[in-house]
């Protein structure tokens, strides 16, 4: 029996308003730190910009609340899964734009995709001078955003919710390390508190060992494993993470951003004591294959161009870079325009080759993600032998990812079809960047950079490059961050409600 | 007259004395110093800035970060030459400003290739002081006047919640049935 319809529009609303409601809850903390250090301004403008956002998410979650145990389709998940992350770029925004560290709105938004989308490219002012604050904030932006804010919004709803799964999904996460949607979660977040806690004291102490005070080597502890572990790239320096002068604490970062662009399944598969696929997974032995080939590219470019002086700094600079950006994370110790003025050409589309390929799907990391391309190289070799062999000769396919799967023309279909996907953004934001007056390595670089939500700059992200090539990347880092799908189906949902009030006959209004 | 001219020669020699000894090592701002690294490696540079963030203690050395407000660059300085900063850089602060006379390096091997600038000489040219951060009033005000309408608005979505419970299973039916 129907009771009554429903307005598809509110369960959609709702589900949005409680995702902003989580994320801008978490505002609190920067308060605290703001009071703790006695930053007053920041600790008001924390409280207006929580304000503001949790009565917008009030209003849309008062539009849905008695339709929000309705049954949400995949493409209503999608649609709330971009909608949330959109609107929370608009709100999370808000801090920056009060503080003062900014030149634009425009600017802020830029800043919170990034952090959200675990890029890490930034147009900050004067970030030696900001506040501890807005330093949480940005950290704690980043962090969530590499779990998944629809991720950390799931752990508040009871399980087994309708549609919960949908939302999931919509925010490029397929992984169901349990039956259901809110214990996955729920588990992905363990995981990732567990790693915070150990982390946090790793790089405390290698920061006490680089020369710092415990209460700031505590703060640049916590950020900077916020930030390797969403293989985010923001860092409380200018300087990023050569302020530190430090080979232990760029070691510590390494171990953490490659352990946190491994698949939330994996870390599942590691900690119930099956650590037997650590070796046997496609996404690893594709991360090994793939950083083993860039990284002797790299060397081979520094080397022939003699950059650095010895082996310990063609480790700290040329690895330490080409691991960072192949994790996806971003994370520098070297300047900017150092890759342009230094690096040579092959070195650096070893670089960009690594930022594109990224880390592992279901994880912090962007990129093809090291499944699609093992599923592509797996279907390669099976064509080749196929033409090879005699048909008797040649058997299904399989990779193994947690159990053994069939390579079924679907998942090569759906592999190759992201990956296209992945390149077109990439041209397009190369374009856009050589539009902007920009060299093509250069262009190519920084796009490579946002389209595998790197974070790694070779000095076209800055406050004073033109607002449509900020526009551009920032709607890069976005598409690429949720994979695409999620956005195509906002856009279509959006299009067709407008269609839909054009067509409305006057009578019917 | 004659004693004038002497004073006044005497004047121009002290005047251009410190800077004659500058012109020996170029004074240089972070853009060139990264933007022409190969130019200036392992040379001596003057470099002037104000120290921010931290003072890294290395035992008998320490790092100092020093900003010429376009980038920071890290200087390798000794203890005694680190003791004479009194306040750096950070939110609300203003660090000691700082020249830095040293031996530039761009892929420092002492230093696993950081870029950086080892000093011979650290002369502080201003201490640094506290500087009050402006108070936005339009964000002040948002700030008392926002809490309050906001906790209503949360309670009642709370109510509505609490309230729309049992029409849970009404609404799943429908939608099932759609």
């Amino acid at each position: 029996m129907i009771d009554r319809p429903i307005n598809r529009l509110r369960p959609i609303c709702y589900y949005t308003g409680l995702v902003v409601l989580v994320l801008n809850a978490l505002q609190v903390l920067p308060i605290l730190t703001s009071v703790l250090y006695a930053e007053w301004p920041i600790a008001l403008a924390f409280t207006a910009s929580l304000c503001i956002a949790a009565l917008v998410a009030a209003v849309l979650m008062l539009l849905g609340t008695r339709e929000r145990f309705a049954r949400l389709t995949f493409g209503e998940g999608m649609v709330v899964a971009a909608g949330s992350w959109f609107l929370c770029m608009l709100l999370s925004a808000l801090p920056y734009y009060f503080s003062g560290n900014y030149l634009s709105y425009l600017d802020t938004c830029f800043d919170v995709m990034s952090g959200l989308t675990t890029t890490g490219l930034t147009l900050i002012q004067d970030l030696d001078h900001v506040s501890n604050g807005i330093n949480m904030w940005r950290h704690l932006l980043t962090f969530v955003g590499g779990q998944g804010m629809v991720v950390l919004a799931l752990t508040f709803l009871t399980k087994g919710q309708s549609g919960a799964y949908r939302m999931y999904v919509g925010e490029a996460k397929d992984e169901k390390l349990f039956p259901n949607a809110v214990t996955t979660a729920r588990r992905i977040w363990q995981i990732s508190l567990i790693y915070l806690a150990v982390g946090t004291a790793a790089l405390t102490v290698s920061a006490l060992l680089a020369g710092m005070p415990l209460d700031r080597a505590f703060l640049h502890g916590l950020w900077t494993y916020m930030s390797a572990w969403s293989t985010g790239g923001f860092a409380p320096m200018s300087q990023n993470i050569l302020y530190y002068h430090s080979t232990l604490l760029e070691l510590v970062t390494v171990v953490f951003f490659v352990i946190g662009s491994f698949n939330f399944a994996l870390h599942h598969a590691v900690l119930s004591g099956n650590a037997r696929e650590l070796r046997k997974n496609i996404e690893t032995v594709t991360f090994s294959v793939t950083l083993t080939v860039t990284v002797l590219l790299c060397t081979l470019g520094l080397m022939k161009d003699g950059v650095y002086p010895d082996a310990m700094a063609m480790f700290r600079k040329g690895f330490y870079q080409l691991i960072s950006g192949h994790t996806t994370t971003g994370f520098m110790t070297i300047y900017a325009k150092q890759f342009y003025y230094e690096w040579g050409d092959i070195a650096l589309f070893a670089i960009t080759l690594a930022m594109l390929f990224g880390g592992s799907a279901s994880s912090t990391a962007g990129g093809f993600k090291g499944m699609r391309t093992g599923i592509l190289f797996t279907a390669l070799k099976g064509e080749v032998r196929r033409m090879v062999l005699p048909e008797s000769r040649v058997r299904e396919q399989k990779y193994h990812h947690i159990r053994d799967i069939v390579l079924t023309d679907t998942v090569i279909k759906n592999a190759a079809l992201i990956v296209i996907l992945y390149l077109a953004t990439f041209s397009i934001g190369t374009l856009a960047g050589l539009l902007a007056g920009f060299p093509l390595s250069m262009a190519a670089f920084e796009s490579a950079s946002a389209t595998g939500n790197v974070g790694l700059s070779i000095g076209v992200t800055t406050a004073a490059m033109p607002a449509f090539l900020k526009v551009v990347y920032i709607a890069i880092m976005w598409l690429a961050r949720l994979e695409f799908l999620s956005v195509f189906a906002l856009i279509s949902y959006v299009v067709r409600k407008a269609a839909q009030v054009c067509k409305r006959k006057p009578y019917s209004l | 007259m004659q004693k004038k001219t002497l004073l006044f020669i005497i004047a121009v020699i002290l005047l251009l004395a410190p800077a004659a000894s500058l012109a020996e090592s170029e004074e240089v701002g972070s853009n060139d110093l990264i933007d022409r690294a190969k130019d200036y490696d392992t040379t001596t540079v003057v470099y002037t800035g104000e120290v921010v963030g931290d003072i890294l203690d290395r035992g008998e050395y320490a790092w100092l970060a020093v900003c010429d407000g376009s980038n920071t660059i890290g200087c390798y300085v000794t203890k005694a030459q680190a003791d004479q900063i009194s306040l750096v850089g950070g939110y609300g602060r203003k660090g000691d400003s700082v020249r830095i006379t040293g031996v530039f390096h761009r892929a420092c091997a002492e230093h696993g290739g950081d870029l950086d600038i080892h000093a011979d000489s650290l002369e502080v040219l201003s201490i640094g002081a506290r500087v009050q951060t402006p108070l936005s009033r339009p964000v002040a005000a948002l700030a008392i006047a926002l809490p309050l309408p906001t906790a209503a608005m949360l309670l009642l979505v709370w109510k509505r919640r609490a309230a729309s419970r049992p029409n849970e299973r009404k609404i799943l039916t429908s939608s099932s049935e759609k």
